[in-house]
């Protein structure tokens, strides 16, 4: 129950005045921490990206230049280095990966988790790990593991025949320079880590979610002879709908940041496994007087909400809420 | 009461059994490696590389003292950065918790006029991208002599609104306010009404998020990479321990593994507390 500060307790204008000092003196800091870092960060990057800075600092107006010279990087007719037209295209290809692989299996296995499937204690901790442990040490092991003279994924094909005599002219299925050193399977490499580390992150909030679900619900599902799979997508998908949309959102936009992965297994120097988060965080660290960057962030932030806002609403069309 | 399963019941558990066999093997399985390959010479990991138990004392020995020995940058040890982590852990992990907690609790239950605005603010910060900023936010701290200082990330980490605060709104709306009216017939304002009543009652979903948020902290490597350069944090050293030994795999090994097991500890302890805290809040935006 909400206390409407305008009603309740009427001991007069004090008691209201002392309320709004608690609700405004206590959410000041956040709303100016928001304006600052949110809405003066964004507007500044807005405002810079129709800039440019000399060596010596001067800042120069240069109208919609940045912009031209960021569509020509995101499309590919201008390209240096990191900055290329694959960030796009990688970026946008990370979507489909974590709507249609990395979350279905992350609801599935809560499902199976919340359907008491034998050992589910242990797979419950257990396939959660990956969202304990650093990205770093998942990334340098998997970077190890890999390693073209001492790796143990290539020892082991190797081993059964299929990773060649480890010299130039006999690889095997291993491509030469490695499976993170050539450009044809770096990227496919990158994104078979991001399926292994990336199913079970939001494991907890759709366990949460299904721990929530009315037991009688399923009771009487279960009388009716219906499966456990016919459960899960006629009572339970739909019942945590709110949830699986809330966790999709985050995923997609969270692919418009996604960079660890990259930066990580390639050091962040492979031209074909740049993503939209790498050639800006990169280019910060290289040069954060580049306003070109500052205009990609904006087509970034621009374009992504479309699609964001766009998927929200598809989302919600879908099914009905709930309430139990 | 033993249940009995249909044919397809059995199907979709069989193969939900073996998918997350698979995925739940793989992560043990890299872990031994890397424990065991900690306690290895680099010889034997090298021209050795399936006999996995083949350690000794000395190998260990070796391998975490020059992990723990090597200087990030020249200037930081293991110990160092220990310290660095910590104290980067902790003071965003009580900032990033407590503000979202009381920006959650009044807008859960106060009626004001700018409620709703508020709420659509914290789904805004989860759904635009902006990456982009960064660039700005960079500039801005160093303009503040704020890059590469602790009180710069404490700073940017003290935001009130977004995934936590979005949390504690749920999980305060959930919560009965018989007792904070009883609590204000017998004369007690506000703040004490939150902070005797209200705060007490969020003590698992803070616990959890504080666990959570602590883990994300010391797994960070993204803030240290950027802004905190001259304090190295363990996260932010490892890949340059691994730069260093490249050669040395099972050096590696010893600072992952050290780095891991921090974690590991915090959740095996915690794991019961943070799956039913969870529950209890749920996610809705």
């Amino acid at each position: 129950m909400n206390i409407n500060v305008k009603t309740k307790h009427n001991s007069g204008i004090s008691v209201k005045a002392k309320k709004m000092i608690f609700v405004y003196g206590f959410l000041a800091w956040p709303i100016l921490h928001f304006l600052v870092f949110w809405v003066g960060m964004n507007f500044g990057t807005f405002v810079d990206s129709f800039f440019e800075y000399s060596l010596s600092g001067q800042r120069r107006f240069v109208r919609f230049d940045n912009y031209v010279t960021a569509f020509k990087i995101l499309l590919g007719l201008k390209e240096n280095g990191i900055a290329n037209h694959y960030a796009l295209l990688n970026s946008l290809s990370l979507i489909p990966l974590s709507l249609f692989i990395n979350l279905p299996l992350t609801l599935i296995f809560a499902y199976a988790i919340y359907k008491k499937l034998l050992f589910y204690r242990f797979y419950r901790i257990v396939l959660f790990l990956p969202a304990v442990i650093s990205v770093v040490v998942l990334c340098l092991i998997y970077r190890m593991a890999l390693d073209n003279s001492s790796g143990i994924i290539i020892q082991f094909l190797r081993l059964i025949g299929l990773g060649g005599d480890g010299s130039q002219s006999n690889t095997g299925i291993v491509p030469v320079g490695g499976f993170l050193g050539n450009d044809k399977t770096v990227w496919g490499t990158i994104l078979v880590f991001s399926v292994w580390t990336g199913v079970n992150g939001n494991l907890i909030y759709f366990s949460s979610a299904m721990a929530r679900l009315p037991q009688s619900v399923f009771e009487s599902a279960e009388i009716d002879g219906a499966t456990q799979l016919r459960q899960f997508g006629s009572i339970c998908v739909p019942l945590i709908w709110p949830t699986i949309t809330t966790m999709s959102v985050t995923l997609v936009a969270g692919v418009f940041g996604w960079m660890m992965p990259s930066l990580l297994l390639t050091d962040g120097a492979s031209e074909r496994a740049t993503t939209l988060g790498l050639m800006i965080t990169v280019s910060v660290k290289n040069d954060s007087t580049n306003t070109v960057i500052n205009a990609i962030g904006v087509i970034v932030a621009v374009f992504g909400s479309a699609i964001i806002l766009t998927f929200r609403y598809l989302m919600s069309k879908i099914t009905e809420e709930v309430e139990y | 009461m033993k249940i009995k399963y249909s044919a397809g019941d059995k199907v979709f558990r069989i193969v939900c059994f073996i998918v997350m066999g698979v995925f739940a093997l793989s992560y043990i399985m890299i872990l031994l490696y890397m424990v065991f390959g900690s306690f290895r010479t680099t010889t034997a990991f090298s021209q050795k590389p399936f006999n996995f138990f083949d350690i000794s004392l000395d190998a260990i020995k070796r391998n975490y003292s020059r992990a723990f020995t090597y200087k990030v940058g020249g200037h930081t040890a293991m110990p160092k950065m220990i310290l660095n982590s910590l104290v980067y852990v902790v003071g965003t992990v009580l900032l990033s918790v407590s503000i979202p907690a009381i920006s959650g609790y009044i807008v859960a239950k106060y009626d004001f006029k700018i409620k709703k605005l508020i709420t659509s603010i914290a789904i805004i910060t989860l759904v635009v991208p902006t990456i982009g900023s960064v660039t700005m936010t960079y500039r801005f701290m160093d303009s503040l002599h704020l890059l590469n200082t602790f009180w710069g990330v404490f700073l940017m980490g003290a935001g009130g609104f977004g995934f936590s605060f979005l949390l504690f709104k749920n999980f305060f709306s959930a919560i009965p306010w018989e007792y904070a009216e009883a609590a204000y017939i017998d004369g007690a304002g506000d703040f004490k009404v939150f902070i005797t009543i209200m705060f007490p009652q969020a003590t698992p979903i803070l616990l959890s998020l504080g666990i959570m948020n602590f883990i994300g902290c010391w797994n960070d490597y993204y803030t240290p990479y950027l802004f905190l350069n001259d304090y190295p944090t363990v996260a932010y050293g490892l890949t340059a321990i691994r730069s260093k030994f490249e050669a040395s795999v099972p050096i590696v090994f010893a600072a992952l593994t050290f780095s891991t097991v921090v974690v590991l500890i915090l959740y095996v302890a915690f794991s019961k507390t943070i799956m039913e805290s969870m529950s209890a809040g749920g996610l809705k935006g």
